[in-house]
């Protein structure tokens, strides 16, 4: 039997703003509870939300980057239901007339386009945050704690449509949402720190039906990781069902990243009428063209923009330019170190080789790119080294440690530690010309025709110079003298 | 002394013939020997009162002018937030709750140094028209104590009536203003939806709610209005409008104006007695050259059934956050959270309260949305268009305020739907957000009557102007002498 | 499932009578999280009934294309400036709080539903 896998996202993502959606408290991470509330966000008696603008123009922001509609006519509706995060006891949401509707993101798959289509986008408050104590989990908890920092905290949910095919899809399609986010600077987008959630609605049904099958929503996804292991994991439980003539039950399914299983949350039906209706506190927000079209000015150039343009203008790989564009501040810094190259014969791809050694050596260290504020100058000082060949490229690796995260000009670095390859030929011939006569044997082995032993010359020849030889010529000068080339 | 009015009284302090303290202590000594009868206030703040009071003194001691109504005490409905002081909605679920935070008015009150007397009884959540679903207890009349003062706002319209304060706050939802004032012999304004902040208004329906003042005079509740309206950003229903002064017609004549009556509300729904009392009235006045005219407003006969979907279904909403979590009263017979929440509620709320929950949760239920919410908020619009085109040409709408005067505790409480009927005058106002007023007019069965006008949106100054020329023509006095006899 | 809809006339306005059964009340009062005796379950089904059943006249009202009305005035576009202001009372809110516990509300065990 052959099936298809049916997915839809709704993402969650918090939006970076000084203060929440309805208050004037700040919307930062707190962790000592309770600290960041007033009145309003505790729900007193008496009290009235007042929006925040900064939401609405990060939604438009977000809305035209994944090019969707505007809604001229926005309202924000209640959701009625009680939980003690919820001190209201409704969520101020949008219903019936969400900010944003019908856009799309595209992704690549397998170096094949795939277009995600978007319902909807939506402004809403976060909930506040439950401790369960005496337990970790909330079914043996003797009692829970309210802690209402998080309450209120904008947030934007983008709703897609079930068009997505695999789990690897499904990931992808969050690490674009994520990077326009970013690109935007409306959210932080971290999934570990909750600031990007998500929910998995999953069916799947045998390829070729047009009708859908019983969808499952899979929860608690805290990681890309998370999102691609636990909709494969939905969708071999739900083929394991159907081909052992089962069927499957509509319900919230929680994901365990520990134990890497997903197990059924059932709740009763009367949970799910949450009765929305316009929130007559808030008035009507009316978005007009020229609104948009000032959003629109200040939107930044977008990584597929971007892309194309390093491809055209630069000449660089199509991989090349992907990598570059995964974070803005990457692309800004190695078009900005190429733009201010030192030697005029530098390529874009020898700076774009070095930016990308760079950025991986945060990446793979765990460091914050984004406080690397010297990134793009000590590229361009890196690349003029390796274009001048002063030091090799793997020389750059090993000084990587020591300069990042400083303002040392790389080129000052290297003249200072004595890093420069030794590039003079007559100094390089004495040593090379020491080298054979101390190594009769192996020297007389490359002139029979062994050039392996090359290595093990050459080798000799780094250890006399402390690596500095320049390899290139070395090698060269070598095999004149050993009278091979 | 304490039957004078605001005005009045301010005068006294001014000229220094009697201090704010000396003023202050004796509505203090008065609201506490009557309250025991009336059960007009939950609580009286004597502490804040005298501390504004001195505050008062000593800016008369150091010779600065004051400015009008600084020093006259005022007593507050008891859902309007006062930092530090209990405030409960008559709700036993509030038990306890201490505001962290004051309420606009509030701060406007103060800083205007107007001693808060007290927290004036009301129907739980202003939910009622007799304050008879207080968990207090119901308020006493002062004209007859044997009946009720209307609600919600009671307790603030017999403070007013009974020489406890000159002045008083209500909020007013579908009534519980104009109600109360009819019943015990006073003014009362609703103004226009969005004049006053509602920011610290224990909300029942939030698109319907508006606080206003209850007075002696018109001319008072201008004053007052005065210091109450203005923009708030911390309300995004507040009406960003120019400030005016709403006193400034109060002396304009009033010969030609074009007055309204809407045969949807002046009709045979009226006792005989009733409407015989209130034609003779519009003769009268129709000698001083106002004209009337019965005009239709068709939609005004779906108000009822119009307000008690939409109230109901807000107030469903706005009532969930009193769940036993944050503040007020938690049931001690839980074991678990949804049993704590419910038991807390179950416990905390009146029957009346209940009920109004029920039928909002019902008319926003998935399914009746339509047939019933959305219906009525098709419906109001048409209420508001009905209104608006009555405004392009008569200057007021004029009814009475209740179709009877104050009755009898109990006597409808047995029918929730009758108790509603009681508000069928005034409930059209609230759905299209105009400004209206009582103003007392006479006595029908030895209680008082009230004149209730409507106007147009923002045309408090003009309601307000001729509502005082129409009082100096009715020449209405609250019976004293009876009142002190009743206590 | 909240109630049964007898036509009882339905000439060119429809008419309906409305009954609100005791299940009706059961159900909304778990969504409004209360609970009732058996007397009450029969009174308020009783008050609904007649309250709907009023209300049953907004049936005879046109309200074909008519703009629903959620608000007694026009008004539109009311933000607040993205600006912290610290809230300096926080002890009074806590200081409400039926039961606290490390600066928190505590609430009773949450049992799944
Ligand atoms: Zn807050």
């Amino acid at each position: 039997m052959s099936w298809e896998v049916v997915i839809g996202l709704e993402i969650h993502a918090q939006l970076k703003t000084n203060s929440k959606l309805f208050c004037h408290c700040s919307a930062a991470f707190g962790d000592t509870p309770n600290t960041n509330i007033c009145p309003v966000c505790t729900a007193m008696p008496g009290v009235l939300p007042v929006l925040n603008k900064k939401v609405v123009d990060s939604a438009i922001k977000l809305g035209l980057a994944t090019n969707c509609k505007i809604n001229s006519i926005n309202e924000f509706s209640r959701k009625n239901y009680f939980y003690p995060d919820s001190p209201k006891a409704y969520q101020i949401s949008q219903f019936d007339k969400p900010i944003c509707l019908a856009g799309y993101l595209n992704i690549m798959v397998n170096n094949e386009l795939r277009r995600i289509d978007i319902t909807r986008i939506h402004m809403e408050e976060d909930a506040g945050k439950l401790v369960h104590q005496g337990s970790d989990n909330i079914s043996g908890a003797t009692h829970s704690l309210v802690d209402l920092n998080r309450c209120s905290v904008p947030l934007l949910e983008i709703v897609s449509e079930p068009v997505i095919r695999s789990a690897t899809e499904a990931r992808l399609y969050m690490e674009k949402m994520r990077q326009i986010i970013r690109y935007l600077d409306i959210g932080d987008g971290n999934m570990e720190e909750g600031s990007l959630r998500c929910d998995a609605n999953v069916s799947i049904r045998k390829r070729g039906d047009i009708k859908l099958g019983t969808k499952t929503e899979v929860k608690n996804l805290n990681s890309f990781k998370s999102v691609e292991k636990a909709i494969n994991l939905e969708i071999d439980r739900q083929i394991d069902i159907l081909e052992d003539g089962g069927t499957i039950i509509q319900e919230t399914r929680h994901y365990n990243e520990a134990t890497a299983s997903t197990t059924s949350l059932r709740s009763k039906e009367e949970a799910h009428d949450y009765r929305y209706f316009p929130d007559p506190d808030l008035v009507p927000i009316v978005i007009d063209e020229l609104w948009i079209e000032t959003i629109r000015k200040e939107l930044p150039e977008l990584p597929e923009a971007i892309q194309k343009r390093f491809v055209n203008d630069y000449n660089l790989p199509t991989d090349h330019s992907v990598r570059l564009t995964s974070i803005k501040k990457l692309a800004e810094d190695f078009e900005n170190a190429y733009k201010n190259r030192k030697n005029e014969n530098i390529t874009p791809l020898e700076t774009a080789n070095v930016a990308l050694k760079y950025y991986d050596y945060f990446l793979s260290n765990n460091l914050d790119f984004s406080k690397s504020n010297h990134a793009s100058f000590q590229i361009g000082g890196l690349t003029f080294l390796v274009n001048t060949s002063t030091v090799s490229s793997s020389t750059i690796t090993s000084i990587l440690p020591d300069i990042v995260n400083t303002n040392y000009d790389p080129i000052e670095y290297v003249k200072e530690k004595g890093l420069a390859q030794v590039s003079d030929t007559g100094e390089l011939k004495s040593i090379i010309q020491d080298v054979i006569k101390e190594n009769p044997g192996p020297a007389e082995e490359i002139k029979s025709g062994k050039m392996q032993t090359i290595g093990f010359m050459m080798g000799q020849i780094m250890q006399k110079t402390k690596g500095k030889a320049n390899p290139g010529l070395a090698n060269k000068m070598l095999k004149e003298l050993l009278g091979i080339s | 002394m304490i039957h004078l009015n605001a005005h009045e009284l301010f005068n006294k302090i001014k000229n220094k013939e009697v201090s704010a303290l000396e003023l202050t202590n004796a509505f203090i000594t008065h609201s506490k020997k009557t309250n025991a009868v009336l059960n007009s206030y939950n609580l009286i703040t004597e502490e804040i009162a005298i501390n504004t009071a001195n505050r008062v003194d000593k800016k008369i001691a150091t010779g600065e002018k004051l400015e009008i109504f600084e020093g006259v005490p005022i007593a507050i409905k008891d859902n309007i937030c006062i930092e530090d002081i209990e405030t409960t909605c008559s709700s036993k679920i509030l038990e306890g709750f201490k505001p962290p935070y004051n309420a606009t008015i509030i701060e406007k009150l103060n800083a205007m140094n107007m001693p808060i007397i007290g927290k004036t009884n009301m129907d739980e959540f202003a939910m009622g028209s007799s304050t008879e679903t207080s968990f207090y207890g119901v308020s006493k009349n002062p004209w007859d104590i044997s009946t009720v003062p209307g609600g919600s706002s009671g307790g603030s319209a017999v403070a007013v009536a009974s020489g406890q304060a000159p002045l008083s706050i209500g909020s007013d939802t579908g009534g519980s203003i104009r109600q109360p004032a009819s019943f015990c012999g006073i003014v009362g304004v609703k103004p226009t939806y969005g004049r006053i902040s509602r920011y610290g208004l224990m909300a029942f329906a939030s698109s319907l709610d508006q606080i206003g003042p209850f007075s002696k005079t018109v001319e008072d509740s201008a004053h007052l209005l005065n210091i109450l309206c203005g923009y708030d950003f911390r309300d995004s229903t507040s009406q960003n409008v120019k400030a005016e002064d709403f006193t400034r017609d109060l002396n304009r004549s009033i010969k030609g104006i074009k007055v309204a009556i809407p045969k949807e509300l002046y009709n045979s729904s009226l006792s005989k007695e009733v409407k015989d009392y209130y034609d003779q009235l519009i003769n009268k006045l129709s000698n001083e050259g106002i004209i009337f005219e019965e005009i239709e407003l068709p939609s005004l006969k779906y108000a009822l059934s119009t307000y008690y979907i939409i109230a109901p279904a807000e107030a469903s909403s706005n009532l969930s956050r009193y769940d036993g979590v944050r503040y007020g009263y938690r049931s001690e017979n839980a074991n678990s959270l949804i049993e704590m929440m419910t038991k807390s509620r179950s416990e905390g709320f009146g029957d009346e309260v209940k009920r109004r929950i029920l039928i909002g949760n019902y008319v926003l239920s998935s399914g009746y949305y339509d047939a019933y919410y959305k219906k009525a908020q098709q419906v109001r619009t048409l209420i508001k268009e009905d209104y608006k085109k009555a405004f392009e040409t008569y200057d007021v709408i004029l009814s009475p305020t209740t179709p009877t005067p104050a009755f009898k505790p109990g006597e409808k409480t047995a029918n929730p739907l009758e108790m509603y009927l009681n508000d069928i005058m005034t409930i059209p106002v609230n759905l299209a957000g105009l400004p209206a007023i009582s103003i007392p007019c006479g006595m029908v069965n030895n209680l008082p009557m009230g004149l209730q006008l409507t106007g147009n949106v923002f045309e408090e100054s003009k309601l307000l102007g001729i509502s005082n020329q129409l009082e100096k023509i009715l020449c209405f006095k609250l019976n004293n002498s009876f009142i002190e006899g009743v206590l | 499932m909240y109630f049964h809809i007898y036509a009882i006339h339905s000439s060119y306005v429809k008419i309906f009578f409305v009954m609100i059964t005791k299940e009706t009340i059961k159900h909304l009062a778990v969504l409004s999280r209360l609970e009732f005796t058996e007397k009450q379950l029969d009174n308020f089904s009783h008050d609904l009934e007649n309250i709907f059943n009023y209300a049953q006249m907004l049936n005879e009202v046109d309200t074909t294309g008519i703009i629903p009305s959620s608000h007694a005035m026009p008004l539109q576009n009311v933000f607040k400036e993205d600006r912290v202001i610290p809230y300096h009372n926080i002890e009074k809110i806590m200081a409400n709080a039926p039961l606290e516990e490390s600066h928190a509300f505590r609430v009773p065990k949450i049992l799944a539903d």
